[in-house]
């Protein structure tokens, strides 16, 4: 129901706890997530995304975090990508011209090619929002963000400002589930006022969230002000001389990662290269 | 059969259940409004009043195994329940005022309701619209073109209230009133509380002070940690220091001074809450007057 909207919103939320993901260096889970999910984007079939599922899946065991958590912020977008796949699937005539037709509808034509794409998309962005989640779930978004600054910093010497990037994602990030928590506290208030919103049909509803659009901004800009308040009134002033709140280590745990993922990651590899499916 | 306004069986809520962050905010609440109450919910912070007043609301609807709510006589769960006839008759006014309020003008923020419930005809909403301001204590003349988001908190919180005293309903349901306001728009809104509760409105006030809600309610629930530790007429719960001491909950002095006297022998009858009151007992009391 739309009243519990920020219930299902999981990405930038951090659950702390101790489990072995908890325990990585922040460095590490960065770069490792880095290398999966550019795996992700690069390798195609079956066999490796399945294999980086069940990778994902081990993970979220590892974190300790409960597994219907994280997968009830996966079923809001299970609309989404039905849909995603019913498109690929009805307009992929031209990008597999010799593949039998399936079906028409009016002059698209609809193939096998076209239910593979679809479903390897899927996929692939099933195994990308668990690896999203994994990690802002088991890292601070402070930590996160310190250690994207640190393993950047040969960027700084070009005069990149790295602080300040840092800052605006971790900020970005953390907005997410503030965004969902304003967004419920409007629709109860304009439910509470005589606005349908939860009545009519899927068009119907889509209109009246228009109302909801601008207050939302209003309230973000509001969020945003009181920010920089917040920042100015402790003298921030970022970049150069900031010393960390917290120093970083690497332990052999961080090694053993290291490995086990190189290890999922090469075989992705192999198998995307080897297994023509 | 006949029920109360408002009743209220073995409520329980959890926030974000089946989730890490899983916060239980209401855990097995009874409560009666009968018609023409005024009820005052008192505690400390948090312990579920903004939660109860929800359902109360329509807001929220309890899931089945997790207690049943009946507004105006009828059950909140059902499946042929208007959930929006019952927010109309049976209006809230949120904690925030900020909360409430998204047209860019006053005019149209108070219209707002009346549009959406359909309670007023499209040339007359302009004259509901300033009846409901000046009720609330504005001046209509002075706010009723500007934009909402200018307004001061006090302003905005009596802009709320004129939204929702517009729609005319049966009941209020108020989150906290009175805080942010400063004390003579405090005393104005006790003042037009007082009056709707004389012409027979209902109402149930949430605060987490004692001494602003004893000059207006009739009865009084006591709650803490999502749960009702009392529930009676107000001199009931007032006498009951245990449960006031375990939520926190502070009498007003003039109270405490007159429940003082009477240990001490003097003969009052139960404590007023008006200090011109107390004091005329007081002095008869001692035989002065
Ligand atoms: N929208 C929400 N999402 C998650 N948790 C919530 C939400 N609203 C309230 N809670 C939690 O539920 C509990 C009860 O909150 P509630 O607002 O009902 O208390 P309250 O008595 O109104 O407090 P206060 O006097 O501060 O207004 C609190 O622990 C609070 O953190
Ligand atoms: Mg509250």
């Amino acid at each position: 129901m739309m009243m519990e909207v920020s219930r299902y919103v999981t990405i930038g939320r951090y659950v702390p706890g101790d489990s072995v993901l908890h325990r990585l260096d922040p460095r590490t889970k960065l770069l490792t997530f880095g290398l999966l999910v550019s795996t992700l984007l690069v390798v195609k079939g079956y066999v490796p995304y399945l294999l980086l599922l069940g990778f994902a899946v081990v993970l979220l065991l590892l974190s300790r975090i409960p597994v219907r958590y994280v997968l009830a912020g996966l079923r809001p977008a299970l609309w989404v990508l039905a849909i995603l796949w019913v498109f690929q699937i009805i307009f992929s005539g031209s990008s597999y011209p010799d593949h039998p037709t399936l079906f028409r509808l009016g002059s698209w034509r609809a193939t096998w090619g076209g239910v593979h794409a679809g479903a390897l998309n899927v996929l692939r962005i099933s195994v990308l929002y668990l690896l999203t989640s994994l990690l802002t779930l088991t890292a601070g978004l402070v930590e996160l963000a310190d250690a994207g600054e640190m393993l950047l910093s040969p960027l700084a010497r070009l005069g990149v400002p790295l602080n300040e990037v840092a800052l605006v994602f971790t900020i970005a990030l953390r907005f997410v589930p503030t965004l969902a928590e304003e967004l419920e506290r409007l629709v109860k208030a304009q439910i509470s006022r005589g606005a349908r919103l939860d009545e009519g049909g899927f068009l119907g509803r889509a209109r009246r969230l228009i109302p909801l659009v601008v207050p939302l901004f209003l309230s973000i800009f509001d969020r945003a002000e009181d920010l920089i308040l917040a920042m100015e009134a402790r003298c921030y002033r970022g970049g150069r001389g900031r010393s960390k709140a917290v120093a970083f280590a690497f332990q052999p745990l961080d090694a053993l990662a290291a490995v086990v993922v190189l290890a999922v990651v090469a075989a992705a590899w192999l198998t995307g290269l080897m297994l023509p499916f | 059969m006949s029920r109360a306004l408002i009743e209220v069986k073995g409520l329980f809520h959890t926030y974000h259940p089946n989730t890490p962050f899983a916060r239980e905010a209401l855990r097995g609440v009874d409560l009666k409004l009968e018609s023409g109450q005024v009820l005052g919910l008192v505690g400390p912070s948090p312990s579920g009043k903004s939660t109860l007043l929800q359902y109360l609301n329509g807001l929220y609807v309890p899931q089945p195994d997790q207690g049943k709510v009946w507004v105006l006589g009828q059950d909140t769960a059902a499946p042929d329940t208007s959930l929006w006839e019952i927010r109309r008759r049976v209006a809230l006014l949120f904690q925030q005022p900020e909360q409430q309020l998204f047209e860019p003008t006053v005019l149209r923020d108070v219209a707002l309701g009346l549009r959406n419930f359909g309670v007023a005809l499209e040339d007359e909403l302009e004259k509901r619209v300033r009846e409901a301001l000046e009720r609330a204590g504005l001046d209509p003349e002075r706010v009723l073109r500007r934009y909402s988001r200018t307004l001061s908190g006090g302003e905005r919180r009596r802009v709320a209230l004129a939204c929702i005293l517009a729609l005319e309903p049966e009941v209020l349901l108020l989150d906290d009133p009175l805080s942010g306001l400063d004390p003579r728009g405090r005393w104005r809104l006790l003042g037009v509380l007082k009056s709707l509760a004389e012409r027979g409105i209902s109402m149930v006030i949430a605060s987490t002070r004692l001494d602003y809600l004893i000059p207006l309610v009739d009865s009084l629930a006591v709650m803490a940690d999502g749960r009702i530790l009392a529930f009676g007429s107000l001199h009931e719960v007032l006498n009951r220091e245990d449960v006031l001491r375990a939520a926190g909950l502070q009498l007003p002095e003039i109270w405490r001074v007159q429940q003082e006297l009477r240990s001490r022998g003097l003969p009052l009858g139960e404590p007023a809450a008006d200090p011109a009151e107390a004091a005329r007992r007081i002095a008869r009391a001692l035989g002065v007057a």
